[in-house]
């Protein structure tokens, strides 16, 4: 196996205009290959013994165009030194945009096996590249290395950039000494806190374990999202201002006993993800409000028209559509003749219900006046706090009037589903069997004479009844499915407003090297005399796996009600119900499963403070 | 050196024969057919195969015309608006004094007092359900489906073996078919009295009546052949008649004479060296 070598591209390594000897220092731990970080000339190394993380690793001639290695087969590989400041880093595994500890949930959610994942998991099918993974590291924390080389050699020449900005930095310093300052660092540290503090006691008591509002409502669920959003806000912000990283590399390096282990843990790109998470956050927020304004804007002006278009819809769909059908399932649909008294029976009471839910609450709510006044007040909170907002009002709002349609169907699917399995119990019967529930199959049974024919009758009179009963089931689970359509709808581009990766995708189009999704290394030039010089580069992140979280809720929403699995369902009588819990748990992912208590906030912002 | 057990035809039974084995009696069996098939003189069938063969066909008749009884009982209230109560009382009547003088336990069982009460109230009770059940329905589509019904009630019926008791699946789709030609009819008593006339007819009185009796069949036949007189006219009668005479004394001769010549040499290798139905029970 080679040993890889790995040069800063472009850099004055390779082609330095100075003539003469030169040694490249590098340095290497025990699991990584080795990192060129600076050169110098050779006569400083005669009296100085070099330390052991770092060793000479190429000498050349005052003459010579080539290094000559020190190391047995040698193998360049260039990379381009990353910029700490813009937040450039290598990485071999893609960046994660979910935080890690939901991560493992949302794989097991869709699709895989648990079996699966588990053989992916042995580490006999792992690509081994623990030791590039570590070199990777160290190049992504290249400029604290050589300046730590530097400092414990001087006349060593490294990349390292004077640090330019040290007037701002005593005007900061400066500030940041004054009591106006530590007054105002105060108030809105607690200001903060208590924020944070009602956040949390809001969003605790919408999931109350025993009674989640968070199920039931979609503007409830909202205004949970939010408030979790800004509980998370200070965690987020304390942990990518992690500012004493880079310098406590150097100090650390000085230590005999330099763990890679610390180091690793403390690498500035482990909270990269965290950034974009924060600002892709903040970013919406604001989007969602100024979606806010122009729609309210837009809401504002068509008010009258909106009203009353709106009110004769709902009053079409709801009531007036709903009576038709209704009362034609009476009367022969479609020249199909039902049983003519059970149909009567049920279309009777589905009216009723019709009748008492409109004159109950439907009314009032499709009011003209009502409908004003809601759409004032949504105006108002749109033009507050967001547009997304506004929409989960509506789906709400839209919720409440179709419950008489979630009765009926629930009503039918009930009555439809008892007669299937009597009608499943009592074909064993007919056929001279009765299921054995000790060993779970059907046996042959002698019944008596008057079982046999109780149940035969049933069964003939519940066969002539299904096609009635399955009429108004089936009309009811179009009129139910419909509804669940819109709400599902609404609700992504709920989602959408909630969760777009807005930030990561112009991040990836600014500079692609902030979103590694691995790296690759490319064969440079194939100089038959030299060594073999490879190239280290930077993969950016695949846009489909930026909108991995969107993918598995369209595969969870397919699986879930517009798939094989649903018709069976709804074949057999089983209910279908909207879970918005578990939907939308995918899209919680940038979020931690539990907001940060007040106390441990506290602790995590006076410490660094 | 222990015996040998002797060779079963078993197949889950691990013997200390080779998988090849031909065990002797198959070879004499294939022998001696050789030989009878030489010989005229053995073509023959037992008298007691031939009287079991016309018995069979026979009995098959008799369930046929059994079956037109719930065909007869529907034209007699349907068609000809007959009042029912009669009848029913008649039969009911009958069917009582059969239960008081055949004390059988196998009986008794089937056919107690309580389940009596059940039948009838459970009878009472879904009449007027019945009755409206196929309102809507065309009646074509209830005749098409009550033949069906009876096609697969006289096939089911005649193919089981106990004659004492009759099998649940062919008491079910009897109950079922009247109770589908019941929905035709206009009042709950009309169809109270047909379910119970059928049910006693077809299901209660069969295990009542001894199967040797010569007065029931002749009863049966007279009944039915005066009414398809009274119904179709004395022409169809006739026709019928003369079929089912055709049916009982020629057919038997003909399945005798191919049964000997055709049937026979296939079957006895066959039903003595090949289990034709599995056994499950």
């Amino acid at each position: 196996m080679p040993n890889y070598i790995f040069w800063p591209y472009g850099s004055f390594f390779e082609n330095s205009t100075v003539r003469g000897p030169r040694v490249a220092l590098a340095i290497s731990f025990q699991k990584t290959h080795f990192v060129v970080l600076g050169v110098c000339e050779p006569q400083y190394l005669e009296e100085i013994n070099i330390r052991s993380p770092y060793s000479v690793i190429a000498t050349k001639d005052a003459e010579g165009e080539n290094w000559v290695y020190k190391v047995p087969d040698p193998c360049n590989v260039h990379f381009r030194i990353p910029k700490l400041k813009f937040m450039q880093f290598y990485s071999s595994d893609p960046i994660s945009l979910i935080i890690p500890e939901k991560d493992v949930g949302l794989h097991n959610s869709v699709g895989e096996t648990s079996n699966f994942s588990k053989l992916e998991e042995h580490p006999r099918y792992k690509s081994d590249n623990k030791r590039l993974s570590e070199t990777l590291n160290i190049i992504n924390l290249f400029p604290a290395y050589s300046r730590a080389l530097s400092e414990l050699y001087p006349f060593i020449q490294t990349s390292q950039k004077k640090l330019r900005d040290t007037r701002l930095r005593r005007i900061a310093a400066w500030c940041s000494s004054t009591y106006f300052y530590k007054a105002a660092a105060g108030i809105s540290l607690y200001m903060i806190l208590a924020i944070c503090s009602i956040a949390s006691l809001v969003s605790s008591l919408l999931n109350y374990s025993h009674f989640q509002l968070v199920n039931y409502s979609a503007f409830i669920q909202q205004i949970d999202l939010r408030c979790q959003q800004i509980c998370y806000f200070p965690v987020q912000y304390q942990r990518i201002n992690k500012k004493d990283t880079i310098q406590k590399v150097g100090s650390m390096l000085k230590q005999e006993n330099s763990n890679n282990q610390t180091l690793n843990s403390r690498m500035p790109c482990k909270f990269y993800p965290d950034y974009i998470l924060l600002y892709n956050t903040v970013w919406l927020i604001i989007n969602d409000i100024s979606f806010g304004l122009i729609f309210g804007a837009i809401l504002t002006e068509n008010r009258d028209f909106l009203v009353s278009t709106s009110h004769r819809i709902l009053k079409f769909f709801l009531y007036d559509l709903l009576k038709t059908i209704t009362i034609m399932l009476a009367s022969n649909p479609f020249g199909i003749k039902l049983n003519a008294e059970l149909a009567n029976f049920l279309s009777e009471l589905f009216l009723w219900v019709i009748e008492f839910s409109y004159s109950a609450f439907i009314k009032l709510l499709i009011d003209p006046e009502t409908l004003s006044t809601l759409l004032t007040l949504t105006i108002y909170m749109i033009f507050l706090v967001g547009f997304s907002f506004g929409v989960s009002l509506a789906i709400d709002f839209f919720a409440v009037l179709s419950f008489p349609i979630y009765v009926f169907y629930r009503i039918s699917s009930k009555l439809y589903h008892c007669q299937l399995n009597i009608m499943a119990s009592l074909f064993n019967l007919f056929c001279g069997k009765k299921k054995n529930v000790l060993r779970n199959r059907v046996d042959h049974n002698y019944f008596q004479l008057d079982q046999l024919l109780l149940g035969t009758l049933l069964f003939i009179i519940l066969v002539f009844l299904t096609p009635t009963v399955m009429a108004f089931y089936m009309s009811y689970t179009v009129l139910r499915m419909l509804t669940i359509t819109i709400e599902i709808f609404s609700e992504a581009v709920i989602a959408l407003i909630n969760h777009f990766p807005l930030f990561a995708l112009l991040l990836r189009l600014k500079d692609p090297k902030r979103l590694p999704g691995g790296i690759s290394i490319d064969l440079k030039t194939t100089n038959s005399n030299k060594h073999t010089i490879l190239e280290l580069q930077n993969n950016p992140i695949k846009f489909k796996s930026m909108f991995k979280p969107y993918n598995l809720l369209l595969a969870q929403i397919r699986a879930n009600y517009f798939s094989f699995a649903t018709v069976r369902q709804i074949i057999r009588g089983e209910s279908i119900m909207i879970n918005r819990h578990k939907l939308y748990y995918v899209l919680y992912s940038a979020l931690p499963s539990k907001p940060l208590g007040v106390r441990d906030l506290y602790k995590r912002l006076t410490i660094q403070a | 050196m222990t015996t040998r057990s002797p060779w079963k035809r078993l197949l889950w039974l691990k013997q200390e024969y080779p998988d090849n084995y031909t065990d002797p009696s198959f070879i004499d069996l294939r022998a001696r057919q050789k030989i009878d098939s030489t010989k005229k003189s053995d073509r023959k069938l037992s008298e007691a195969a031939r009287s079991r063969i016309r018995l069979d066909f026979i009995s098959f008749y008799q369930t046929v015309l059994n079956t037109s009884f719930i065909y007869i009982t529907f034209t007699y209230v349907y068609y000809y608006g007959c009042n029912p109560i009669p009848p029913t009382i008649f039969l009911s009547f009958i069917t009582l004094i059969m239960s008081r003088t055949k004390v059988d336990p196998s009986l008794s069982s089937f056919m107690n007092i309580k389940s009596s009460l059940i039948i009838t109230f459970a009878m009472l009770t879904l009449s007027p359900v019945l009755k409206s059940l196929s309102k809507t329905t065309a009646s074509d589509s209830i005749w098409t489906l009550s033949f069906w019904l009876t096609l697969w009630y006289v096939f089911v019926i005649s193919s089981t073996t106990s004659k004492h008791k009759p099998s649940n699946l062919s008491t079910n789709i009897l109950v079922a078919l009247v109770a589908v030609l019941s929905s035709r009819l206009s009042t709950t008593i009309d169809v109270f009295c047909f379910l119970l006339i059928s049910i006693q007819l077809n299901i209660i009185l069969p295990t009542y009546l001894s199967v040797t009796s010569k007065v029931v069949p002749i009863i049966t036949n007279v009944i039915v052949y005066s009414f398809l007189n009274v119904t179709l006219g004395w022409i169809y009668m006739l026709m019928i008649f003369f079929v089912s005479v055709f049916y009982i004394t020629v057919l038997p001769k003909w399945f005798i004479y191919w049964k000997i010549n055709y049937h026979k040499r296939d079957n006895d290798l066959l039903s003595t060296w090949d289990a034709r139905t599995p056994i499950l029970d």
